[in-house]
């Protein structure tokens, strides 16, 4: 490798906690460790971001708002906060209550986060929707279903589900003792993934209530996501990526496959690209590759021996791709800038 | 990979004086940042950049043969802490009086996160000389605090004559004959006694003299906690002591609060050294034997309901 993978970085202030590119593939919205979010246009790769102070304290999670351009962003503050280039706007304040879990739902018109044992839903005014849904244990993790019909939430002991649209229905409880950290759901059919404290993931089928237990790995599993339509969920908390097969029948009794480079450190983040059969994976020692799922080889980002990736992001079209590090950098990788970098 | 954050947990009853401890500490000119953990029903009060709330939550955990709770609401905070990179050098927890520090210190042990990324300094527990008598009486708690504790504050000591402070040593001394009990007054304690002490480091785990103010044992109260010390100068079988510590672990694992050992194994130039709190217990071999030094093996243990003679009989049947 003659050139370097990097398209583009920047320094920025503090730990990079969170990013989230919007939906239109125009702005990128950056977390930062002095509370603001620093704005990228996307249409121009020189300019200087802007940013926008966000919180008294530092975001656990941005997402895309139901609007191109405007974000919410949750955080330590207790607050719930819409973001844009022009300025914040306050949707809820849980004065110091931290807030870790957000996220939206376009058909629904609606705005989902969780705070302590609760979860809240805000329309697109900004108004509470409903009452609070509560839970024995702090949540942990929420996830809604492709179809929008109904929202996962992880805790201690299992999982919780609710029925977004019927009016007045009880939610459905799932249990495996235990502490579930997050969720996520199958693109296509109803099947939930926990991942837990300990080296394990867990998973329901919904229709005939059948489980899985996904463990063997060397440390916790901070990470999983599906890909190419469903048929694997790749994950971290190993050495390897671990993506097990969906296919066919399911997991049950099948062998995952190990992808992925042997950097001498366990993985972290895998984020795979919106089509094709390719991983974006960070390691805890700094090192980040793209990791393909049939195929030998991976294509290095970046070096061990930095600041761990935090967050990381694609665009819709997956062209472009961006990673924010521990220590505030910020790393822009293009197809064509990484193309160029492996170019025999 | 970047250095280990120190973690301290403060413990005590309400009204001990933790708050006044707390915000000495995070006032000091040392040019140090902690990162804070409080009870949302604790002590108000703390000034400071970064304060987080839990709220108490245990869960228990099932890893194959060992089980035990664990603070999941610590081991979440902490980790959401770790986002903000290099942003403080400590985390004090400021427990609950209330709180039993089994779990506070199990957490440490079973969170690959937490293992990797910070280090259990020490338990100090802050005492109040003038009530702690009657609390020991009446709360399990208290009795705990002290059990667990690496450093025992007695503190308010302006308000116990000698003779109190004395009757109240003796109690504290029955449960925990080996923390070092230092004095104060209003919270005014040297910081360096009780931060960077390494309680849970092995390789500072060198001598472990218990303070034993009086032989025989009254035993007081429903659920007594005791301490005790067994020592052999015959070099012990590996083997064996695996066996046995192991057994001891697992079934008597829930009246173990806390145990240390220096020993001198069969065939092993360096001492092993090892530590534990209930099931979860780690050991390694640590310095070398110097040549003229004598070997001595020493394991201590607080806990519930103590069998001297079957531990003294299992310890010594591993020197076999």
């Amino acid at each position: 490798m003659t050139k370097s993978p990097i398209a583009n970085e920047w320094q920025l202030n503090g730990a990079i906690t969170a990013l989230a590119i919007s939906p239109d593939d125009l702005t990128l919205a950056v977390s930062c460790g002095d509370g603001t979010t620093q704005f990228f246009d996307l249409n121009d790769a020189t300019a200087a971001p802007k940013g926008v102070a966000t919180h008294d304290g530092v975001a656990f999670q941005i997402v895309p708002d139901l609007h191109d351009g405007a974000f919410v962003s949750v955080g330590d503050d207790g607050k719930v906060q819409q973001v844009t280039p022009q300025g914040v706007t306050t949707l809820a304040d849980h004065k110091g209550a931290w807030i870790e879990h957000v996220l939206v739902a376009p058909s629904l018109n609606q705005r989902f986060y969780a705070v302590k044992k609760e979860v809240r839903r805000l329309n697109a005014d900004g108004a509470q929707v409903g009452e609070p849904w509560t839970h024995d244990s702090t949540v942990a993790g929420i996830a809604i279903d492709p179809k929008e019909r109904r929202l996962a939430v992880a805790h201690y002991n299992g999982a919780t589900l609710w029925w977004l649209k019927a009016k007045e229905s009880a939610p459905d409880k799932l249990e495996w003792k235990g502490s579930h950290t997050g969720v996520v759901w199958h693109p296509k059919e109803m099947i939930i993934i926990t991942t837990m404290q300990e080296p394990a993931m867990h998973g329901w089928r919904l229709g005939d209530k059948a489980e899985m237990r996904m463990s063997g790995y060397e440390a916790k599993v901070q990470s999983a996501a599906f890909m190419e339509g469903g048929k694997y969920l790749a994950s971290a908390g190993s050495s390897a990526v671990i993506c097990w097969p969906f296919f066919g029948g399911g997991p049950w009794g099948k062998q995952p496959l190990m992808v992925g480079p042997d950097v001498g450190a366990v993985v972290t983040l895998v984020r795979p690209h919106p089509h094709d059969p390719i991983i974006a994976t960070a390691y805890e020692n700094g090192g980040l590759a793209l990791v393909p799922l049939f195929e030998q080889g991976s294509l290095k980002l970046l070096d061990v021996g930095g600041a761990p990736v935090t967050a990381f992001g694609w665009t819709l079209v997956g062209d472009k791709m961006f990673a924010g590090t521990e220590d505030g950098k910020l790393y822009l990788f293009t197809v064509d800038s990484v193309s160029a970098a492996y170019r025999p | 990979m970047a250095e280990r954050i120190p973690v301290t947990v403060l413990t005590g009853f309400l009204g001990a004086g933790k708050t006044t401890l707390l915000n000495r500490i995070l006032t000091e000119p040392h040019g140090k940042k902690y990162a804070v953990i409080i009870n949302e029903f604790g002590e108000v009060g703390i000034d400071n950049d970064i304060v987080a709330q839990v709220d108490e939550e245990i869960f228990e955990m099932n890893n194959g043969c060992i089980c035990c709770t664990v603070r999941g609401d610590l081991i979440r905070i902490i980790g959401g802490l770790l986002k903000r990179g290099r942003a403080f050098d400590g985390i004090i927890i400021e427990t609950t009086g209330l709180a039993d520090p089994g779990p506070v210190i199990q957490s440490f042990f079973v969170d690959d996160t937490l293992q990797k990324r910070t280090k259990l300094d020490a338990v100090v527990t802050l005492i109040d000389a003038q009530h702690i008598a009657q609390q020991l009486l009446d709360n399990k708690e208290a009795r705990e605090q002290v059990a667990f504790a690496d450093i025992l504050v007695l503190n308010k000591t302006d308000l116990a004559d000698a003779a109190k402070q004395a009757a109240v040593t003796a109690e504290m001394r029955k449960i925990n004959a080996f923390a070092p009990i230092i004095t104060s007054e209003r919270s005014a304690v040297a910081l360096d006694k009780i931060l960077g002490v390494g309680a849970f480091d092995l390789a500072r785990i060198t001598a472990m003299e218990p303070d034993f103010l009086e032989h025989g044992h009254h035993h007081d109260h429903n659920d007594d906690i005791t301490s005790m010390s067994l020592t052999t100068e015959k070099a012990i079988n590996p083997v064996l002591f695996d066996k046995w510590i192991g057994d001891l672990a697992q079934t008597k694992g829930a009246d173990l609060l806390r145990y240390k050992g220096i020993l001198s194994m069969q065939g092993m130039p360096q001492r092993f050294v090892l530590q534990g709190v209930h099931m979860m217990m780690e050991g390694e071999p640590m310095q070398a034997w110097k040549a003229d030094e004598k070997r001595v093996s020493r394991l201590v243990f607080i806990g519930r309901n103590l069998d001297e003679a079957a531990l003294k009989a299992g310890f010594e049947a591993c020197t076999a």
